[in-house]
């Protein structure tokens, strides 16, 4: 479960103090498929990057199954990532120089996994890059980019998958089937995801829709999600 | 912006916006030319400043207008001669000997003895010097100081001896007395190669000190002041043609003037050389940052190509860019090169007697600023080409992870690669001041740095095919090497160029330094008297024996003389081939001597034998073979002697090979006792002993027989050795020069791949990589590009220095494993600290900040 407790972040720059949050306080439920939603600045991505424990917050708490992660160091941090967590982007963030299936070991080994050829190449199957595991990340489409990036952020079967706008750089059919594999990964592996998204459809495929607006939640619904 | 043309303005102020951001990067730039420009500044302007001190003190160099120099006195016909042939000209004449002063010591008993370089001069008028000042310590007039046997010191005298002004000391037979100290001589031009500190006497005083006899190694010397708008050239054609003396040596200021501003030339392209290399790793060092700063900058040109830009425009306002910052970085280099002329001399003080002002020197500055734009133009324009070739396409295509410039066409490559070539070619050539010199060094960079990218390349090829390692930041970091649009080859190509450069310049240096130590391979005797006359021998002896009985003692007789013939083919009417490199030889004056049972310990015979008793009654001669080579002498031809006067024959029975580096008495010619056991002899006695007797016999003798000189083979090797440390200063100070150019080539190129390395590092920790694991990946791909750098340039930097010992020192070379494993050791280890160091940023900034910037 994850609790967060009057989280804000502010920053500083030309003088001035811009508040990205302003106090948040939620509870996610394990397992639970989560969209947050809002316009531009309104400081979704930063309460995701918060969360990871990409970056770390001016105030308040984030509690990951009982336990503080803003009192962690980076050592720590990164540690419960590898173990905990998984990542999508909206820009992918692929290591150039590494072929599919060695961007998806690499996720693997880092959190000591031995066998990870078979698991990678079964999962990037999955993902229907079967036929692209030794390719470039450069060497692939947008939509395969992400698919690769997917197959990487489950490779560890993470308990928590956070997602920063995952469909914002593809075309609609690529997106729908991003949006596919996340909610049968989500259904099968039993992960709690965490998904930031602009686009109403988006948000539509989860079960609960948070609503961000001037760094904090205005809106918090539960949603019974929709196939595409 | 729509025409795809910017105002002048306009391309500034795009310029100016486009470097923030990069203000690290444009440090290292600006830098990395700066050490480069600084070095040719640096070389250029201590040239030029010493050029112009010797150009202005030319005349005191010599004291006179003309010199005639001999190790005789000239004879009245010549003095008579030379004063009617210049007859408004005034004359000075000079004797210089080496001799030992005597004085009272408390830490020997009896006395103690100093070798000195005694110089007499006239005390009636003109008095020396007609040129330059002799600086004296109380200002009196020469001729009043030398009074009543004054003796003028150096300082150096005061200190060795602990006499002070006021007291005496013994010169052969004369009791001299300290008058004053020498604090300048105009004519002493390096007071690095003295043996022993001056002593400056009256003739008179020098002739009644009974000093010299027959056979003393005596400098005569008569200095000629010409009338005001008298041609010093005029002057020695008058006195070469009218002299009836062939053998003296007769030079102008003039001549003085070119022989040293040519050693400062020589200096300074030697020395030069070390500047372009220095400047040429800036060039590679700013290339790489460009290349960089230019793959980060293509999602911008493919958006200004988007807005309307045309390449041409978005090429005018990098360069725009990269010729601000050449110019900065130039400028900053004129400014170190000013200011280290301050320093480089006082590294050489004593090396010349020459009184260096330093200052602004427009004429470097200009020629130092302009290579260094030049390197810029060179280094940067073929990065820049490439980089504003990016197609727009690059945006809608999601390759904003590419980071490649586009290669350009073949035509493209080949006329770039062409001109760069020309390019670099016309700096080294215009450096080197010589197209076969430039040439060398032209071919010599090529070669290296062909061989480095070969060689690096092959071993990368070998490191993927060796088993990958199981330890997963192992297999990482080595195989970082050999991924895609890696710059392992190049970073290789650089640090590798700069470790055989530096490395190289060591190892010869340590060679020559061995060349000169290996004196001591023979064990040379500690001491050489010499001026023993005939009758002196049995006292010399006599007191060694009585002194130091256990002492090993050599008396080998001298008889000086000057060639006169061989087979019948005079001297006087010698054809050479080469004036300039023949005459020194065939008209110099030769020291023999005469043996008997078999040649010197380490001379061998090559030709012909060695005379037996019976034999060596005849009149026979064994000569050195480049002596045999120089007077085309083959066995049986007849070698003609002047002794004094006499001729004397002899049939060349043999030729022999000499070491000539060790310290020994060596001879062009040995005569058999048969050719010269008549001839005025004086001898030299070479004494070994143990070192700490040296004092007492040299007292004991000197007390005995005060017309001797003893000369220490210590003394004259660490004259030798303090010279050749002076020199070694020079080098080291450009050595630096390159030493710290190739650290900054290192920082550049790991600078180079850095973006790369900051965003693949970010993404490691969100995958939950610790920081060790991330120091761990880049530590292993650093270690082993400084491994293979290393090896390849510790091994071409051996066959360098060997090619320098053997072709160019012509001496041995020595392979040294201590200082190659160091070296390999050191660079490999900064290979590695570095790149880690310059990542630190990497592992302490939180990932999401590197992530949002490699965005952005």
């Amino acid at each position: 479960m994850i609790e967060i407790r009057q989280l804000t972040k502010s920053l500083h720059g030309g003088g001035h103090r811009v508040d990205i949050l302003t106090g948040i306080d939620l509870t996610v439920p394990d397992g639970q498929f989560v969209a947050v939603t809002g316009p531009s600045g309104s400081g979704k991505t930063t309460l995701l990057s918060l969360i990871a424990g990409l970056d770390s917050p001016t105030g308040g708490s984030i509690i990951v199954d009982g336990e503080d992660i803003t009192k962690l160091n980076e050592d720590e941090l990164a540690l419960l990532r590898g173990r905990r967590f998984g990542f999508v982007f909206q820009n992918f963030h692929l290591i150039p120089t590494l072929t599919a299936i060695e961007n998806v070991i690499l996720s693997a080994e880092l959190n000591g996994a031995s066998s990870a050829y078979k698991k990678s190449e079964d999962l990037l199957g999955v993902v229907g890059l079967g036929e692209r595991l030794h390719h470039y990340p450069s060497q692939l489409s947008g939509g395969e980019q992400q698919r690769l990036s997917l197959a990487r952020a489950f490779v560890n079967e993470p308990d928590i998958v956070l997602a920063d706008e995952p469909t914002g750089n593809l075309d609609s059919k690529n997106s729908g089937r991003i949006l596919d594999l996340i909610a049968e990964l989500h259904r099968v592996k039993q992960a709690t995801i965490i998904l930031v998204t602009h686009e109403p459809h988006v948000a539509e495929r989860s079960q609960r829709i948070l609503t961000m607006a001037d760094g904090n939640i205005v809106g918090d619904t539960l949603n019974t999600p929709q196939s595409s | 912006m729509n025409t795809g043309k910017l105002t002048l303005r306009q391309l500034f102020s795009l310029a100016f916006a486009e470097t923030r951001g990069a203000g690290k990067r444009f440090v290292f730039f600006v830098l990395c030319l700066a050490i480069g420009v600084g070095a040719i500044m640096t070389i250029q302007s201590v040239s030029e400043i010493m050029e112009q001190a010797i150009l202005g003190e030319s005349k005191s160099l010599l004291a006179a207008d003309v010199e005639i120099k001999s190790s005789w006195p000239q004879s009245e016909a010549d003095r008579a001669y030379q004063k009617s042939a210049l007859p408004e000209a005034k004359f000075q004449f000079l004797r210089e000997v080496h001799a030992m002063a005597r004085f009272p010591s408390a830490q020997i008993e009896g006395n103690g003895s100093l070798l000195v370089e005694l110089k007499s001069v006239p005390t009636e008028a003109p008095l020396y010097p007609f040129y330059g000042k002799l600086k004296t310590k109380p200002t009196l007039p020469v001729n009043e100081l030398l009074a009543g046997n004054g003796a003028l010191v150096e300082p150096n005298f005061l200190l060795k001896t602990r006499l002070n002004v006021g007291d005496t000391f013994q010169l052969g037979s004369v009791t001299a007395r300290i008058a004053g100290v020498i604090e300048g001589e105009p004519d002493r031009i390096s007071l690095a190669f003295s043996i022993g500190p001056r002593v400056m006497v009256s003739n008179d005083t020098l002739d009644q000190s009974q000093l010299i006899a027959p056979g003393s190694r005596i400098r005569y010397k008569t200095l000629i002041r010409l009338p005001e708008k008298f041609k010093p050239d005029k002057a020695v054609g008058l006195l070469e043609f009218g002299l009836k003396d062939k053998g003296t040596s007769i030079r102008t200021y003039r001549d003085m003037e070119s022989n040293l501003t040519d050693s400062v030339d020589r200096m300074g392209k030697y020395l030069g050389s070390v500047g372009v290399i220095a400047l040429l790793m800036g060039g590679i060092g700013i290339a790489m940052i460009i290349r960089t700063f230019m793959a980060q900058k293509l999602d911008t040109i493919a958006i200004l190509n988007c807005l309307g830009a045309t390449s041409r425009t978005v090429f005018r306002v990098y360069l725009l860019q990269a010729v601000l910052l050449g110019l900065i970085g130039s400028a900053l280099g004129v400014g170190i090169g000013y200011g280290l002329q301050y320093l480089l001399p006082s590294g050489m003080a004593g090396l010349l007697n020459l009184e260096f002002e330093p200052g602004f020197l427009w004429v470097p500055a200009a020629q130092s600023l302009s290579l260094g734009m030049f390197i810029t133009l060179l280094f940067t324009v073929w990065p820049l080409i490439r980089a504003v070739r990016t197609r727009p396409l690059r945006l809608f295509r999601h390759i904003a992870e590419e980071e490649e410039l586009a290669k350009g066409s073949r035509r493209q490559r080949w006329f770039m690669g062409v001109l760069f070539a020309a390019g670099l070619a016309a700096i080294i050539f215009w450096q080197a001041d010589s197209i076969q010199r430039g040439l060398v060094f032209l071919i010599s960079l090529v070669v290296s740095a062909g061989l480095l990218a070969g060689i690096s390349a092959l071993l990368l090829k070998a490191l993927r095919r060796l088993p990958p390692s199981k330890r997963m930041t192992r297999r990482y970091g080595l195989a970082n090497l050999y991924r895609p649009n890696n710059q392992a080859i190049s970073i290789i190509t650089a640090l590798g160029m700069g470790i055989m450069l530096v490395l190289s310049i060591r190892l010869v240096q340590m060679d020559m330094i061995a060349m000169l130590n290996k004196n001591t391979d023979i064990k040379p005797p500690n001491f050489f008297f010499i001026d023993i006359q005939r009758g002196q021998t049995d006292t010399f002896e006599k007191v060694v024996r009585q002194t130091v009985p256990e002492a090993e003692l050599e008396l080998t007789p001298l008889v000086r003389s000057r060639l006169h013939s061989i087979d019948d083919r005079k001297m006087e009417h010698w054809q050479y081939k080469n004036k300039h490199e023949e005459e020194w030889f065939i008209t110099r004056e030769f020291v023999l001597t005469y043996m008997e049972d078999e040649p010197p310990r380490d001379n061998v015979i090559t030709q012909g034998r060695w005379w037996n008793e019976e034999e060596g009654q005849r009149s026979l001669v064994s000569l050195e073979e480049d002596a045999a080579r120089r007077l085309g002498a083959k066995l049986g031809s007849q070698l003609t002697v002047d002794i004094q006067g006499i001729p004397v024959t002899a049939e060349v029975t043999s030729i022999r090979k000499v070491s000539w580096r060790n310290i020994r008495t060596n001879f062009y010619m040995i005569f058999s006792p048969g050719a010269l056991a008549q001839a005025p002899v004086t001898y030299v006695g070479s004494v070994s002993l143990d070192p700490e007797k040296e004092m007492a016999l040299q007292s004991a003798v000197v007390d005995a027989l005060p017309n001797l000189t003893a000369l220490s083979t210590r003394d004259i090797v660490d004259t030798v050795e303090s010279v050749v440390n002076k020199l070694l200063t020079l080098v080291d100070f450009m050595s630096g020069f390159a030493i710290v150019s190739g650290l900054f080539i290192l920082s550049g190129a790991i600078a180079s791949t850095k973006f790369r390395r900051l965003k693949e590092s970010a993404i490691l920790k969100t995958l939950g990589a610790k920081r060790s694991v991330v120091v761990s990946i880049l530590g292993y791909e650093y270690a082993m590009l400084g491994v293979i750098a290393a090896t390849i340039g510790v091994l071409l930097s051996a066959g360098l220095s060997w090619a320098v010992m053997e072709y160019i020192v012509k001496s041995d070379w020595h392979l040294r494993i201590v200082p190659l494993g160091w070296a390999l050791f050191t660079a490999i280890i900064l290979t590695t600290v570095t790149g880690i160091l310059s990542s630190l940023d990497v592992l302490r900034n939180k990932p999401v900040h590197t992530l949002r910037k490699a965005d952005a």
